[in-house]
């Protein structure tokens, strides 16, 4: 038990590259940015996050415990608009990395305020992006590509520093909870080979959520049945992918298993089946945010000094196409040869 | 200072996770109104027959009772099992509910906008999925509207969310176009059938139909 105890707790304790959670906060912020613009350009403010009685749908004093926001100022649209622009003030300073923590924080606590004005209006985008600023406002993202990094180190980039690993582990843990869940609770019956997996065509459907017309959606009809399938197989395959993580991370411990999933990438297919999912919703639903606040949490899936070695790679090769004469000279290099 | 840390990192973290995973535990929360919807009566039958054909006889409205009481008890259940870390939860807005498409409504809604400068002669002005891309199409298509109409219009009888909705939406219509003196607004019933399945004949079913005048037309 002690043993496994401090085996936990080593987990928890390891250190890495700042730029993952960094450009996970630039992209979170960039997506709740956006969306608050777009209820200042609709001029919506006062409709979702005022009160009933001065111009809001929602009722939040008629409830039995009134938004903060609420007691401590006065419930009006102005109050509304004060909270709005101060959630936009801390998601700009989040993007650019300015007071990062307690822009996080801030951020964090007003949108909340304002999700509890009038519930139907929060969807559960805004709940994860939600939790993910939690975990950012603990972890080190400003530590990199901020305006913090600058100040203290004079480098954009940082000085190179490690900060802990545990906020984007408990982020990829979040996502696999998060599609898991989700997985199991698909129950409906044309989720499954009982309902002749129509779940999606059925979604792609409806009114509110259709972007394909109907008449070209029934001649894909069995392409629907097969993303469904795929759909549901994904997710309930989540567990299989949390091991595979596991693995991914421990790959020099023995074990059949272990070696199967890491020699087949697993884990890798398993994230870019994901990424997949979520351009699919993009591109043939209308489901707001949804698509890219998702989007924007998939960096984390892998470790900082994975995402180096796919960027030097990259950089490499598009060196070779540049100066084809010089591709032998880097080769060698590369081999030590 | 540093030896302790670790360890208690690792507390917490623990924690957080024991309180993350019993809120995303996937508990049944049915309630009666959720069990009155086409949908789930058409559910319900599916698996009583599956249930017969399995040896198993049951009728729909023991299922239907049998669900609301799991629900119910497993609601309790978690209300107590994260009692604890609700309070912070609610200063910060977080939780662990993904219960994403669970159901796929093969009776959705279909919002269509309505004006009229008197008479009979009614003008679409917005009809789902359609999009002119102009304003109001974008302000009822935005994702925190639509979650204000798709869940009060999700339901027999819409109550006092959606007509105050209506009434919204309506003085914005009014103040775009000022020869209008009506609003009407609806949420038709669409039946989804799939190619495989006999095709519905008729038109959508209006539903939740409102109607609001301009102030101060005679």
């Amino acid at each position: 038990m002690r043993r496994a105890w401090a085996a936990w707790v080593r987990i928890w304790d390891a250190r890495e590259a700042p730029h993952v959670l960094a450009l996970v906060r630039i992209l979170v912020a960039s997506v709740v940015l956006w969306d608050l613009c777009v209820v200042m350009e609709l001029d919506l403010v006062p409709a979702i996050f005022g009160p009933l009685e001065d111009g809001g749908l929602g009722n939040p004093l008629g409830r039995k415990k009134v938004p903060l926001m609420y007691e401590w100022l006065p419930p009006t649209a102005q109050t509304a608009f004060l909270a709005t622009w101060v959630a936009i003030a801390a998601a700009a300073m989040l993007w650019m990395g300015l007071g990062t923590r307690l822009a996080a924080l801030v951020l964090a606590v007003v949108w909340a305020q304002l999700a509890q004005v009038l519930p139907p209006a929060d969807r559960a985008i805004d709940m994860l992006l939600r939790n993910v600023l939690v975990v950012l406002a603990m972890s080190g993202c400003g530590r990199a590509w901020s305006v913090d990094a600058r100040l203290k180190t004079g480098r954009w980039g940082g000085d190179g520093g490690c900060i802990p690993a545990w906020p984007r582990m408990l982020l990829v843990i979040q996502l696999l909870l998060l599609y898991s869940t989700a997985g199991i609770q698909k129950v409906g019956m044309s989720w499954t080979p009982l309902g002749d997996f129509s779940a999606l065509y059925v979604v792609l459907r409806d009114p509110t959520f259709a972007v394909i017309l109907p008449e070209t959606l029934d001649r894909f009809y069995g392409v629907t049945r097969f993303a469904t399938a795929a759909t549901w197989l994904w997710e309930w395959a989540t567990p299989l992918a949390a091991l595979a993580w596991w693995y991914r991370a421990t790959r020099t411990r023995g074990g059949r298993l272990r070696a199967w999933m890491n020699s087949h990438d697993f884990w890798v297919k398993w994230v870019m089946a994901g990424v997949l999912f979520q351009v699919g919703t993009a591109m043939f639903m209308r489901l707001g945010i949804f698509p890219a606040g998702m989007l924007c949490l998939y960096p984390v899936f892998f470790h900082p000094d994975e995402w180096r070695r796919l960027v030097e790679k990259v950089r490499r090769r598009l060196q070779t196409q540049k100066a084809p004469g010089r591709s032998a000279a880097g080769g060698n290099l590369e081999t030590g040869s | 200072m540093r030896t302790r840390w670790p360890g208690t990192r690792a507390f917490l973290v623990t924690v957080v996770l024991f309180f993350w995973m019993a809120e995303a535990l996937p508990l049944p929360m049915l309630s009666r109104r959720h069990m009155n919807r086409d949908m789930a009566r058409e559910e319900v039958q599916r698996w009583v027959a599956i249930m017969s054909d399995l040896g198993i006889q049951t009728t729909e409205k023991q299922v239907v009772n049998q669900t609301i009481a799991i629900s119910r008890r497993s609601l309790r259940f978690r209300r107590r099992l994260v009692a604890p870390f609700r309070r912070v939860e609610r200063i910060f807005g977080t939780g662990q509910a993904w219960g994403l498409f669970t159901y796929p409504d093969p009776y959705p809604g279909r919002l269509v906008v309505e004006g009229t400068s008197g008479g009979n002669a009614w003008t679409v002005l917005y009809r789902d999925p359609d999009s002119d891309g102009g304003y109001l199409a974008r302000t009822v298509r935005y994702r925190r509207i639509r979650g204000i109409w798709d869940d009060a219009g999700d339901r027999p009888k819409p109550g006092k969310l959606y007509n105050r909705w209506v009434t919204w939406l309506a003085r914005r219509v009014f103040a775009d176009h000022p020869d209008l003196q009506k609003v009407r607004v609806r949420l038709d019933r669409v039946t989804v059938r799939t190619p495989d399945q006999p095709p519905v004949t008729g038109p959508d079913q209006p539903r939740h139909v409102r109607e609001r005048e301009r102030e101060g037309s005679p």
